[in-house]
């Protein structure tokens, strides 16, 4: 087990790498020289120019901008960003904090509730319960995150007003904020969310259906202890596959979430420092994201080697 | 006479294939042919109004009438205004036309250069296959319209932007289909009996395994150009994506939105037309996928 | 009916089946599958049942153990210790399934990969025996050495992904042992194998029917085999029992058709036969059966009394035969159609009903 824990911990460590190279090519491929780039679109004047060769070391060979840029990086120093005049960290710091809790309460949605309608439905196949769940998974796996969200504000944030329609809440307490974020979130997690739900029917109902389930079943044991035990768990392994797999999906949907609601994260800040051109600012909360994403996924691998023996053993997945 | 125990019910199928069907699991293991037909017929329509666009539109899309913003439905206005009072009907019958074209550069591009890299990757297997295969891990190792934005950001607003920025992340995952694709068709018998006879490893290729992977091929497009548009509205609703005046249903979508506390209705009609353009395409490609495939199985 | 006592049960009968018929629910219609049979398995016996796909054999095994599919119904009686199986209340017939053990050809499939074999030696000791964790660990060790698995302590802890797939079926029947059965039904269980280890698996179960007088049913379609190691055979044809003669008469006196060309068909080395000799046509199942006997329309020896009735079992030597002509024997019915040897009559089989396959 630990070997496989050190092999994906290894291979996080260089792809979280790489990913930094092609965040860093990006901007030198860019239209223009990084300078301009960086300084929102504009020739910067001598002064600043000055500052941008220094900062980035844009005199030296590329390997070297490189090596300056990610020593920076570690840090913890990602620049300045034009728009707000200080330091990117400074303008990341405060948001970062609603865009974590949105995601996660969104992340617990799809996998609470996924899971849980994906089960009932696999156990008690065909029942009404089956078919509603089925028909709504159907539906809702085909509509995005965004139109989901707007439409969910307009009927209850608007018409019924059942959760604040806007704004995250951030002056109230930890409740206050959850409820300016439920709508938000569940627009985020639903279609994710139906996803889950048929393909964990589809593993439940596999697992029911196979032989080893049968063998227990002769054996004797209740009913309840097969499903439980013996089919639940061979079930999760392509639960989990696709709950990692919507992770990233999860991540890049709260951006836009936020942006339709309104909310103060670090999503609505990416798309502002797009339109505003605050190039730094939006490499910032690339490099956090994906490194957030990264995580998320080596997590999700490790769980892989918990749940089944054959991954450990074979040291990785192929 | 004792009834095998029903508690067995759920647990149960018969090994040999007597498999029996149980009420309303034909709806659950296969799409009802109506459904396909009706999602076929709503797909030609839309293409068929974004094609004619300019000749059915009641209205100049871009013509406001600022005395008029947010209003509902009405016989004037049959989807009523949008914030600066320009007919939301002319406007969704005119960004049918970007937010197919969007997509469809898209999946073309994404094509022409996914599919034979996962083919080379998957048939000159060693170096080629590892360069190709970390190459796409790494574009992998971003979410998707996360990278998308960055690129967007470097090259600044507009709707080829996105669609370059959308393209790049699309081209792996083609890849990756033909890849697996042809990975599990190499298995196959048939594909070592070819080999046996002689036949070189492009002309078991072209001959004998792309006939046998279009099927998923084509599914899995359909269902991309589904996903390629949804993504290219997401940037639109970002507002980076086409800029005005240009329309695609993403900015109209953003556009209501920012108004949803005068008028709720205006959100629902490029929502729909998002929805009617993406659940059809979802149950063609999975119907692309079943369509007499259990016949083929039993030949 | 009543079974063929003649046949010779050793001791007391553990397992008997009376007029047991099974049907599988197909569409919205009950086809049988099995078809009144009547069978005995005593302790300590192995008995073989034999048949191709679609004979039936596996359902009758199902019904015995309580895993038909959904929407199946058995008739007739299963009887252990004198209590019908099929007529007790579920929690009754749950409670009498640890007496019956099952074992199937593929262990792979049948051992939950993602569980030491530890975790699943020792389920059924803690659910049915009430075993604490440690006890059932050691139980568990034990019936390891006993099926024959050496370094039990290190094999205990292993996946089954780490074992060979003869070691993985011993350690299925080490499950199924571990609860006691007083009955084994053995599904294919050698069918997958190699030779060698098949017969490995085989004197495992010869051994462990002698030492706890387990009376063990060995299904299987290879009639060679379970004349070699089967006190008495059935021999079972869409759906119903053909033939049930002791292990050594069923080679050297086959009375019924089918089972003689069963034996014919096997290939000789010695022999010189022109052509392999098959039974013409394909086997059917209980559901696809014509009127009169299921085995008419591939019968050499058919008359027309055969197409109106089904034929009574009809006792012959050690055993019993379901053919009008039972009482012939083979010598006397090469006679009728003028062939010489038993390769021959096969032969026959093949040239008088001259379709070419």
């Amino acid at each position: 087990m630990l070997r496989y824990v050190g092999i994906r911990l290894a291979t996080t460590v260089g792809v979280l790498l790489a990913s930094t190279v092609i965040v860093f090519f990006l901007l030198h491929v860019g239209p223009g020289n990084p300078a301009t780039l960086l300084n929102g679109g504009h020739a910067p004047n001598a002064a600043t120019l000055k500052y941008f060769n220094a900062r980035y070391g844009l005199n030296h060979s590329l390997p070297d901008q490189y090596l300056i840029w990610l020593g920076h990086l570690l840090h913890g120093d990602f620049g300045e960003s034009i728009a707000a005049h200080s330091s990117v960290s400074s303008v990341l710091a405060p948001r970062i904090g609603l865009t974590l809790l949105l995601t996660a309460y969104a992340v617990l949605l799809m996998v609470i509730f996924g899971v849980a309608i994906g089960v009932l439905s696999g156990v008690v196949r065909n029942g009404p319960f089956d078919l509603a769940a089925t028909l709504g998974s159907l539906t809702f796996t085909a509509i995005p995150t965004y139109v989901t969200g707007v439409v969910l504000a307009v009927l209850f944030g608007v018409d019924l007003a059942w959760f604040p329609a806007e704004g995250g809440g951030d002056t109230g307490s930890l409740f206050t904020r959850l409820d300016h974020l439920t709508l938000p979130a569940v627009a985020l997690a639903l279609s994710s969310l139906a996803l889950v739900s048929r393909i964990t029917r589809s593993a439940v109902i596999g697992e029911l259906e196979s032989d080893h389930v049968f063998g227990a079943r002769v054996r004797g044991f209740s009913r309840r202890r097969v499903v439980i035990k013996h089919a639940l768990r061979g079930s999760m392994i392509p639960v989990v596959t696709i709950i990692g797999a919507q992770i990233g999906y999860l991540l890049s949907g709260a951006i836009v979430i936020e942006y339709a609601f309104g909310l103060n994260g670090l999503g609505t800040l990416l798309v502002e420092s797009v339109q505003g051109k605050d190039y730094a600012v939006v490499q910032a909360i690339a490099l956090l994201v994906t490194t957030e994403f990264l995580c998320i996924s080596l997590i999700v691998d490790l769980l892989y080697g918990v749940i089944d023996p054959r991954v450990r053993l074979a040291g990785g997945r192929a | 006479m004792t009834a095998a125990d029903p508690g067995l019910d759920l647990l149960l199928e018969p090994a040999e294939d007597l498999r029996h069907k149980r009420y309303g699991s034909r709806l659950l293991s296969g799409l009802p042919k109506v459904v396909v037909a009706v999602s076929v017929v709503l797909l030609v329509v839309i293409v068929t109004c974004a094609i004619f666009a300019p000749l059915i539109v009641p209205y100049n899309p871009n013509t406001p009438d600022l005395l008029n913003p947010y209003t509902g439905p009405s016989a004037a206005h049959l989807f009523g205004q949008d914030s600066a009072g320009r007919d939301i009907l002319s406007r969704i019958l005119y960004g049918a036309r970007l937010s197919l074209l969007g997509p469809t550069f898209v999946i073309l591009i994404a094509f022409v250069i996914g599919v034979p890299l996962g083919f080379a990757a998957a048939y000159a297997g060693g170096w080629a296959d590892i360069a190709i295969s970390r190459a796409f891990d790494l574009i992998f190792a971003f979410p998707a319209l996360l990278l998308a934005i960055v690129i967007v950001a470097t090259f600044g607003t507009s709707f080829y932007s996105a669609v370059f920025a959308i393209t790049v992340t699309y081209i792996p995952l083609m890849g990756r289909v033909v890849r697996s694709a042809c990975l599990v068709e190499r298995q196959k018998p048939y594909v070592e009996a070819c080999r046996l006879q002689g036949y070189g490893s492009w002309r078991i290729l072209v001959l004998h395994v792309a006939p046998n992977i279009g099927r998923i091929l084509v599914s899995q497009t359909t269902l991309y150009f589904a996903y390629a548009l949804l993504d290219l509205a997401a940037l639109s609703f970002l507002g980076l994506g086409a800029q005005p005046p240009q329309i695609d249903w993403g900015s109209m979508l953003e556009n209501a939105n920012q108004g949803v506390f005068q008028s709720a209705t205006g959100v629902i009609f490029p929502a729909l037309a998002i929805i009617l353009l993406v659940v059809p395409l979802n149950f063609v490609a999975d119907w692309i996928l079943e369509y007499n495939r259990g016949r083929e199985e039993r030949r | 009916m009543t079974g063929p006592e003649a046949a010779g049960a050793a001791g007391d009968v553990t397992l008997a089946l009376r007029r047991v018929s099974t049907s599988l629910r197909v569409g919205s219609e009950l086809r049988p599958v099995v078809v009144d049979v009547d069978l005995d398995v005593g302790a300590g016996e192995i008995v073989g049942l034999v048949g191709e796909s679609g004979s039936g054999k596996s359902m009758t095994a199902r019904t015995i153990a309580d895993a038909l599919p959904p929407g199946a119904r058995a008739s007739g009686e299963v009887l252990m210790g004198g209590e019908n199986l099929l007529a007790m209340s579920r929690r009754r017939r749950r409670a009498m399934q640890p007496s019956i053990g099952m074992i199937f050809q593929d262990p792979r499939a049948f051992i939950d990969p993602l569980w030491r074999v530890e975790d699943h030696l020792t389920e059924g000791l803690r659910v049915h025996k009430g075993m604490s964790r440690a006890d059932a660990r050691a139980r568990a060790i034990e019936l390891l050495d006993t099926v024959g698995i050496d370094q039990p302590e290190r094999r205990i802890h292993q996946y089954p992904g780490e074992m060979s797939g003869g070691m993985l079926q011993r350690v299925m029947i080490a499950g199924a042992l571990s609860v006691e059965p007083t009955v084994l039904l053995a599904d294919e269980a050698t069918t997958a194998l190699d030779v060698t280890t098949q017969a490995g698996i085989v004197r495992l179960l010869d051994r462990l029917r002698r030492e706890r007088g387990l009376a063990v049913l060995f299904i299987t379609h290879d009639l060679a085999l379970a004349h070699a190691i089967c006190d008495r055979v059935y021999v079972m044809y869409a759906g119903r029992i053909v033939e049930v003669r002791s292990g050594r008469r069923i080679f050297d006196d086959p009375r019924h058709p089918y089972t003689m060309g069963l034996l014919a068909a096997r290939p000789k080395v010695d022999s010189s036969s022109r052509r392999l000799p098959v039974i013409q046509g394909t086997p059917i199942s209980a559901m696809d059966s014509p009127a009169g006997c299921p085995f008419h329309p591939r019968c050499p020896y058919v008359l027309p009394e055969c197409r109106e009735r089904i034929p009574p079992l009809v006792a012959v030597p050690e055993g019993a035969a379901r053919c009008v002509r039972a009482t012939e024997g083979s010598a006397r019915l090469s006679a009728s159609t003028q062939v010489s040897s038993e390769a021959d009559v096969a032969l026959a089989v093949t040239e008088e009903n001259t379709e070419c396959s």
